[in-house]
C-alpha cells in the first residue's frame, strides 16, 4: 500500500516537473490564437476561439518562406561544409604521427573555448576584404571555419581508433587514400557524423550573432535575424510576436517530436566529446 | 622515388587538410590575430588611419571602464548561479526520470523540449511571461512581489535572467547526467539494498562517485556556455535596466562594434578570451585531479 501510493506520488512529480517546463511554451500557443483586445482582457485565460489572424499576419508580415528559406539554405550547406571538411582533416591528422601534425592539431583547436566576441569586430573586416559580405556563401564558409575546431576534435578522438588493418586491407586491393577514405573510413563512423551534423546544425539554425554580422540584408534574413527585426518594430502587439516566435521555433518542434530521443543522445554525446 | 613519395604525400595532406586549412586561418585564426594587433590601436573603426597606444585600452578597460567591470560582476555572478542550479536541479531531475516510472519518457521529452529552442526565442518569450504572465499570476495570487515587471529591478537582474537559462538548460544537462546514471552497476545496487543500506546511503556512497565523470563534463560545458552568455541578454532585457545586466559579451559587441571603439572592444574582447582561458584551464586542472581519487 504504502509503495503504491509512494510511486503514485513519484509518477505524479515528474509529470508535473514535466509540465512545468511546458508552461510557458503553453502561455506562448494560446495567446497566439487572442486578438489584442482578447489577449488585453486576460493573458492567462485560454482563447474564447481559435483565430488563426495572428499566424497569417506574422507570416506574411516577417516574410516567413524566404527567412526559412534562407535558413534552410545556410544551414545546409554550412553543415555539409563543416562536417565532410572537418572529417578529412581529423583523418589525416589522426593517421600521421608527425611533430608538424601534432602542431596541425593544436593550431586547429587552441580557439575551440573562445567566445565569439574574441573575433567579432576583425571577422567583419576580413570577410568585407574579401568581398563576402552580405552573402549567404560567405556566411556558409565562415560558419564551417567557426565551428572545425570542435568538429575536427570529436572526429579525430575516432579516427584513432578505428584500426588501421581495414584500410591497409582496402589499399592492398589498390584502392588510393582518397578513395579508401570516402567510401571504406568514412561510413564507419556513422554514429559521430549523425551527432556532428546535429550539433552544427542546431548551432547556425539558432545562430544569431554571425548572422546578424553577415547577412544584414532584408533579402538574405534568416528566421532569427527576422524575429528580432519584427519583434522589435510590433513593441507591444504580444499576439503578433508570440505567433512569429511559434513559427520560427515550429519547424525544429516538429524535428523534435519525431526525433527527440536521437537529438537528445546526439547532442549530450557530442557534448560529452567535446 | 622518394622525392616523388613525398611529394605525393604532401599532395594527400594538402587534399585532406587544405579546405578547412584555408577556411579556419581566414576567418578564424587571422581575426584572432588581428584582434590582438587592434588592441593595440586607438582605431575607432571609421577612419582609415590609427596610431599603437600600447596597452592602454588594457589598462583603460581594468581601470576606468565601469560598464565593462559592471559586465564581469554581472557575468561572473551568473556563471557561479547558473552552474551550481543548472546541475544541483539536473542532478535531481535526472535520479527522478531515472526511476521505473511510466510518465519517464513525456517527463524527458518535456524537460529537454527548450533545448531545442534558440536563445533569441527564449528571451522574447520570457519577456512576454515577465511583462504579462507574471503579474496576472501575482496579482491572481496576492503575490505583491510578483505585480511589477520584474525586469526594471536592477537589483536581481540577474536572478531575472537566470530563470530562462535554467529551463533552457537544465534538460540538457540532466541527460548527461541520465547518461551517468547508466554507469551505476546495478549488482551493487542489488547488494547495498540487501546490506540494509539506505537509498540515502546508496546515493552518497554508490551513485555520487559513478557520477564524477559527468559532473565534469556538465561543469566544464555550463561555465563555459554560461560565462559567454549573449543572445538571452540580447532579446531579454537588452542589457537594461540601465546596463545593469549587460554581460561581457553584451558590453563588447554594444561598447566596441556598435560604438565603433574598435581599439577599446578589442582590447576587452582578449581580456574575455583570456577570463575564459584562465577559468577553463583552472577547471581542467582541479576536476581532473578529483577524477584520479575517486
Amino acid at each position: 500500500m504504502i509503495r503504491a501510493i509512494r510511486r503514485a506520488g513519484l509518477e505524479s512529480a515528474a509529470l508535473v516537473v514535466g509540465l512545468i517546463f511546458f508552461v510557458p511554451v503553453f502561455f506562448l500557443l494560446i495567446n497566439t490564437l487572442k486578438s489584442q483586445a482578447e489577449m488585453f482582457d486576460s493573458f492567462l485565460a485560454l482563447p474564447k476561439a481559435v483565430n488563426i489572424e495572428n499566424y497569417a499576419l506574422a507570416w506574411k508580415n516577417m516574410r516567413y518562406f524566404r527567412a526559412l528559406a534562407n535558413t534552410v539554405i545556410v544551414t545546409c550547406g554550412g553543415v555539409a561544409l563543416v562536417v565532410v571538411f572537418s572529417a578529412m582533416a581529423a583523418y589525416r591528422i589522426a593517421r600521421s604521427k608527425s611533430r608538424l601534425t601534432m602542431w596541425l592539431l593544436l593550431f586547429f583547436v587552441v580557439s575551440m573555448m573562445l567566445p565569439f566576441q574574441t573575433i567579432m569586430i576583425p571577422l567583419v573586416q576580413v570577410v568585407g576584404g574579401v568581398g563576402l559580405l552580405g552573402s549567404r556563401f560567405g556566411f556558409i564558409i565562415v560558419a564551417a571555419a567557426l565551428l572545425s575546431p570542435f568538429t575536427i576534435y570529436l572526429y579525430r578522438g575516432f579516427f584513432v581508433q578505428i584500426p588501421i588493418e581495414l584500410e591497409e586491407a582496402s589499399s592492398m586491393e589498390g584502392a588510393g587514400v582518397i578513395h579508401t577514405f570516402f567510401f571504406v573510413v568514412f561510413p564507419l563512423v556513422k554514429p559521430v557524423t549523425v551527432t556532428a551534423v546535429m550539433i552544427n546544425a542546431l548551432g547556425i539554425w539558432n545562430d544569431f550573432i554571425l548572422s546578424l554580422l553577415l547577412l544584414q540584408e532584408p533579402r538574405l534574413m534568416t528566421l532569427q535575424l527576422s524575429v528580432v527585426q519584427y519583434a522589435g518594430r510590433y513593441a507591444l502587439q504580444w499576439n503578433l510576436i508570440l505567433a512569429t516566435l511559434a513559427l520560427v521555433v515550429a519547424p525544429i518542434m516538429v524535428l523534435y517530436l519525431f526525433l527527440q530521443r536521437h537529438i537528445q543522445s546526439g547532442l549530450v554525446s557530442g557534448a560529452l566529446k567535446g | 622515388m622518394t622525392i616523388t613519395r613525398g611529394t605525393r604525400n604532401l599532395a594527400i595532406s594538402a587534399f585532406f587538410v587544405g579546405p578547412i586549412f584555408v577556411l579556419y586561418s581566414t576567418f578564424f585564426f587571422l581575426p584572432i590575430v588581428l584582434s590582438f594587433v587592434y588592441s593595440l590601436t586607438d582605431w575607432d573603426g571609421l577612419q582609415t588611419t590609427f596610431n599603437f597606444v600600447g596597452f592602454t585600452n588594457y589598462v583603460d578597460a581594468l581601470r576606468f571602464d565601469e560598464d565593462f567591470q559592471r559586465s564581469v560582476g554581472f557575468t561572473f555572478s551568473f556563471a557561479v548561479l547558473a552552474v551550481m542550479w543548472t546541475n544541483l536541479l539536473a542532478l535531481l531531475l535526472a535520479l527522478l526520470v531515472n526511476l521505473q516510472l511510466r510518465v519517464r519518457n513525456v517527463a524527458r521529452a518535456l524537460i529537454f523540449m527548450p533545448n531545442v529552442i534558440s536563445m533569441i526565442v527564449v528571451g522574447f518569450l520570457w519577456r512576454f511571461l515577465y511583462r504579462t504572465i507574471v503579474p496576472d499570476v501575482g496579482r491572481l495570487l496576492h503575490i505583491g512581489f510578483l505585480e511589477q515587471t520584474l525586469l526594471i529591478l536592477s537589483d536581481g537582474i540577474v536572478l531575472v535572467v537566470l530563470i530562462p537559462e535554467l529551463w533552457r538548460s537544465v534538460g540538457f544537462v540532466m541527460i548527461i547526467y541520465l547518461a551517468g546514471l547508466q554507469e551505476v552497476p546495478e549488482d551493487l545496487r542489488a547488494a547495498m539494498t540487501i546490506d540494509g543500506a539506505s537509498s540515502f546511503q546508496r546515493l552518497t556512497r554508490l551513485t555520487i562517485p559513478f557520477l564524477v565523470p559527468a559532473f565534469i563534463a556538465s561543469i566544464f560545458i555550463t561555465t563555459t556556455g554560461s560565462l559567454k552568455v549573449f543572445d538571452l541578454v540580447f532579446t531579454l532585457t537588452g542589457g537594461g535596466p540601465g546596463k545593469a545586466s549587460q554581460s561581457i559579451a553584451y558590453n563588447i559587441f554594444a561598447d566596441g562594434l556598435q560604438a565603433f571603439r574598435y581599439g577599446a572592444g578589442s582590447a576587452k574582447a582578449i581580456l574575455f578570451a583570456v577570463m575564459i582561458l584562465v577559468v577553463t584551464a583552472i577547471q581542467l586542472k582541479y576536476l581532473r585531479s578529483k577524477e584520479i581519487h575517486t
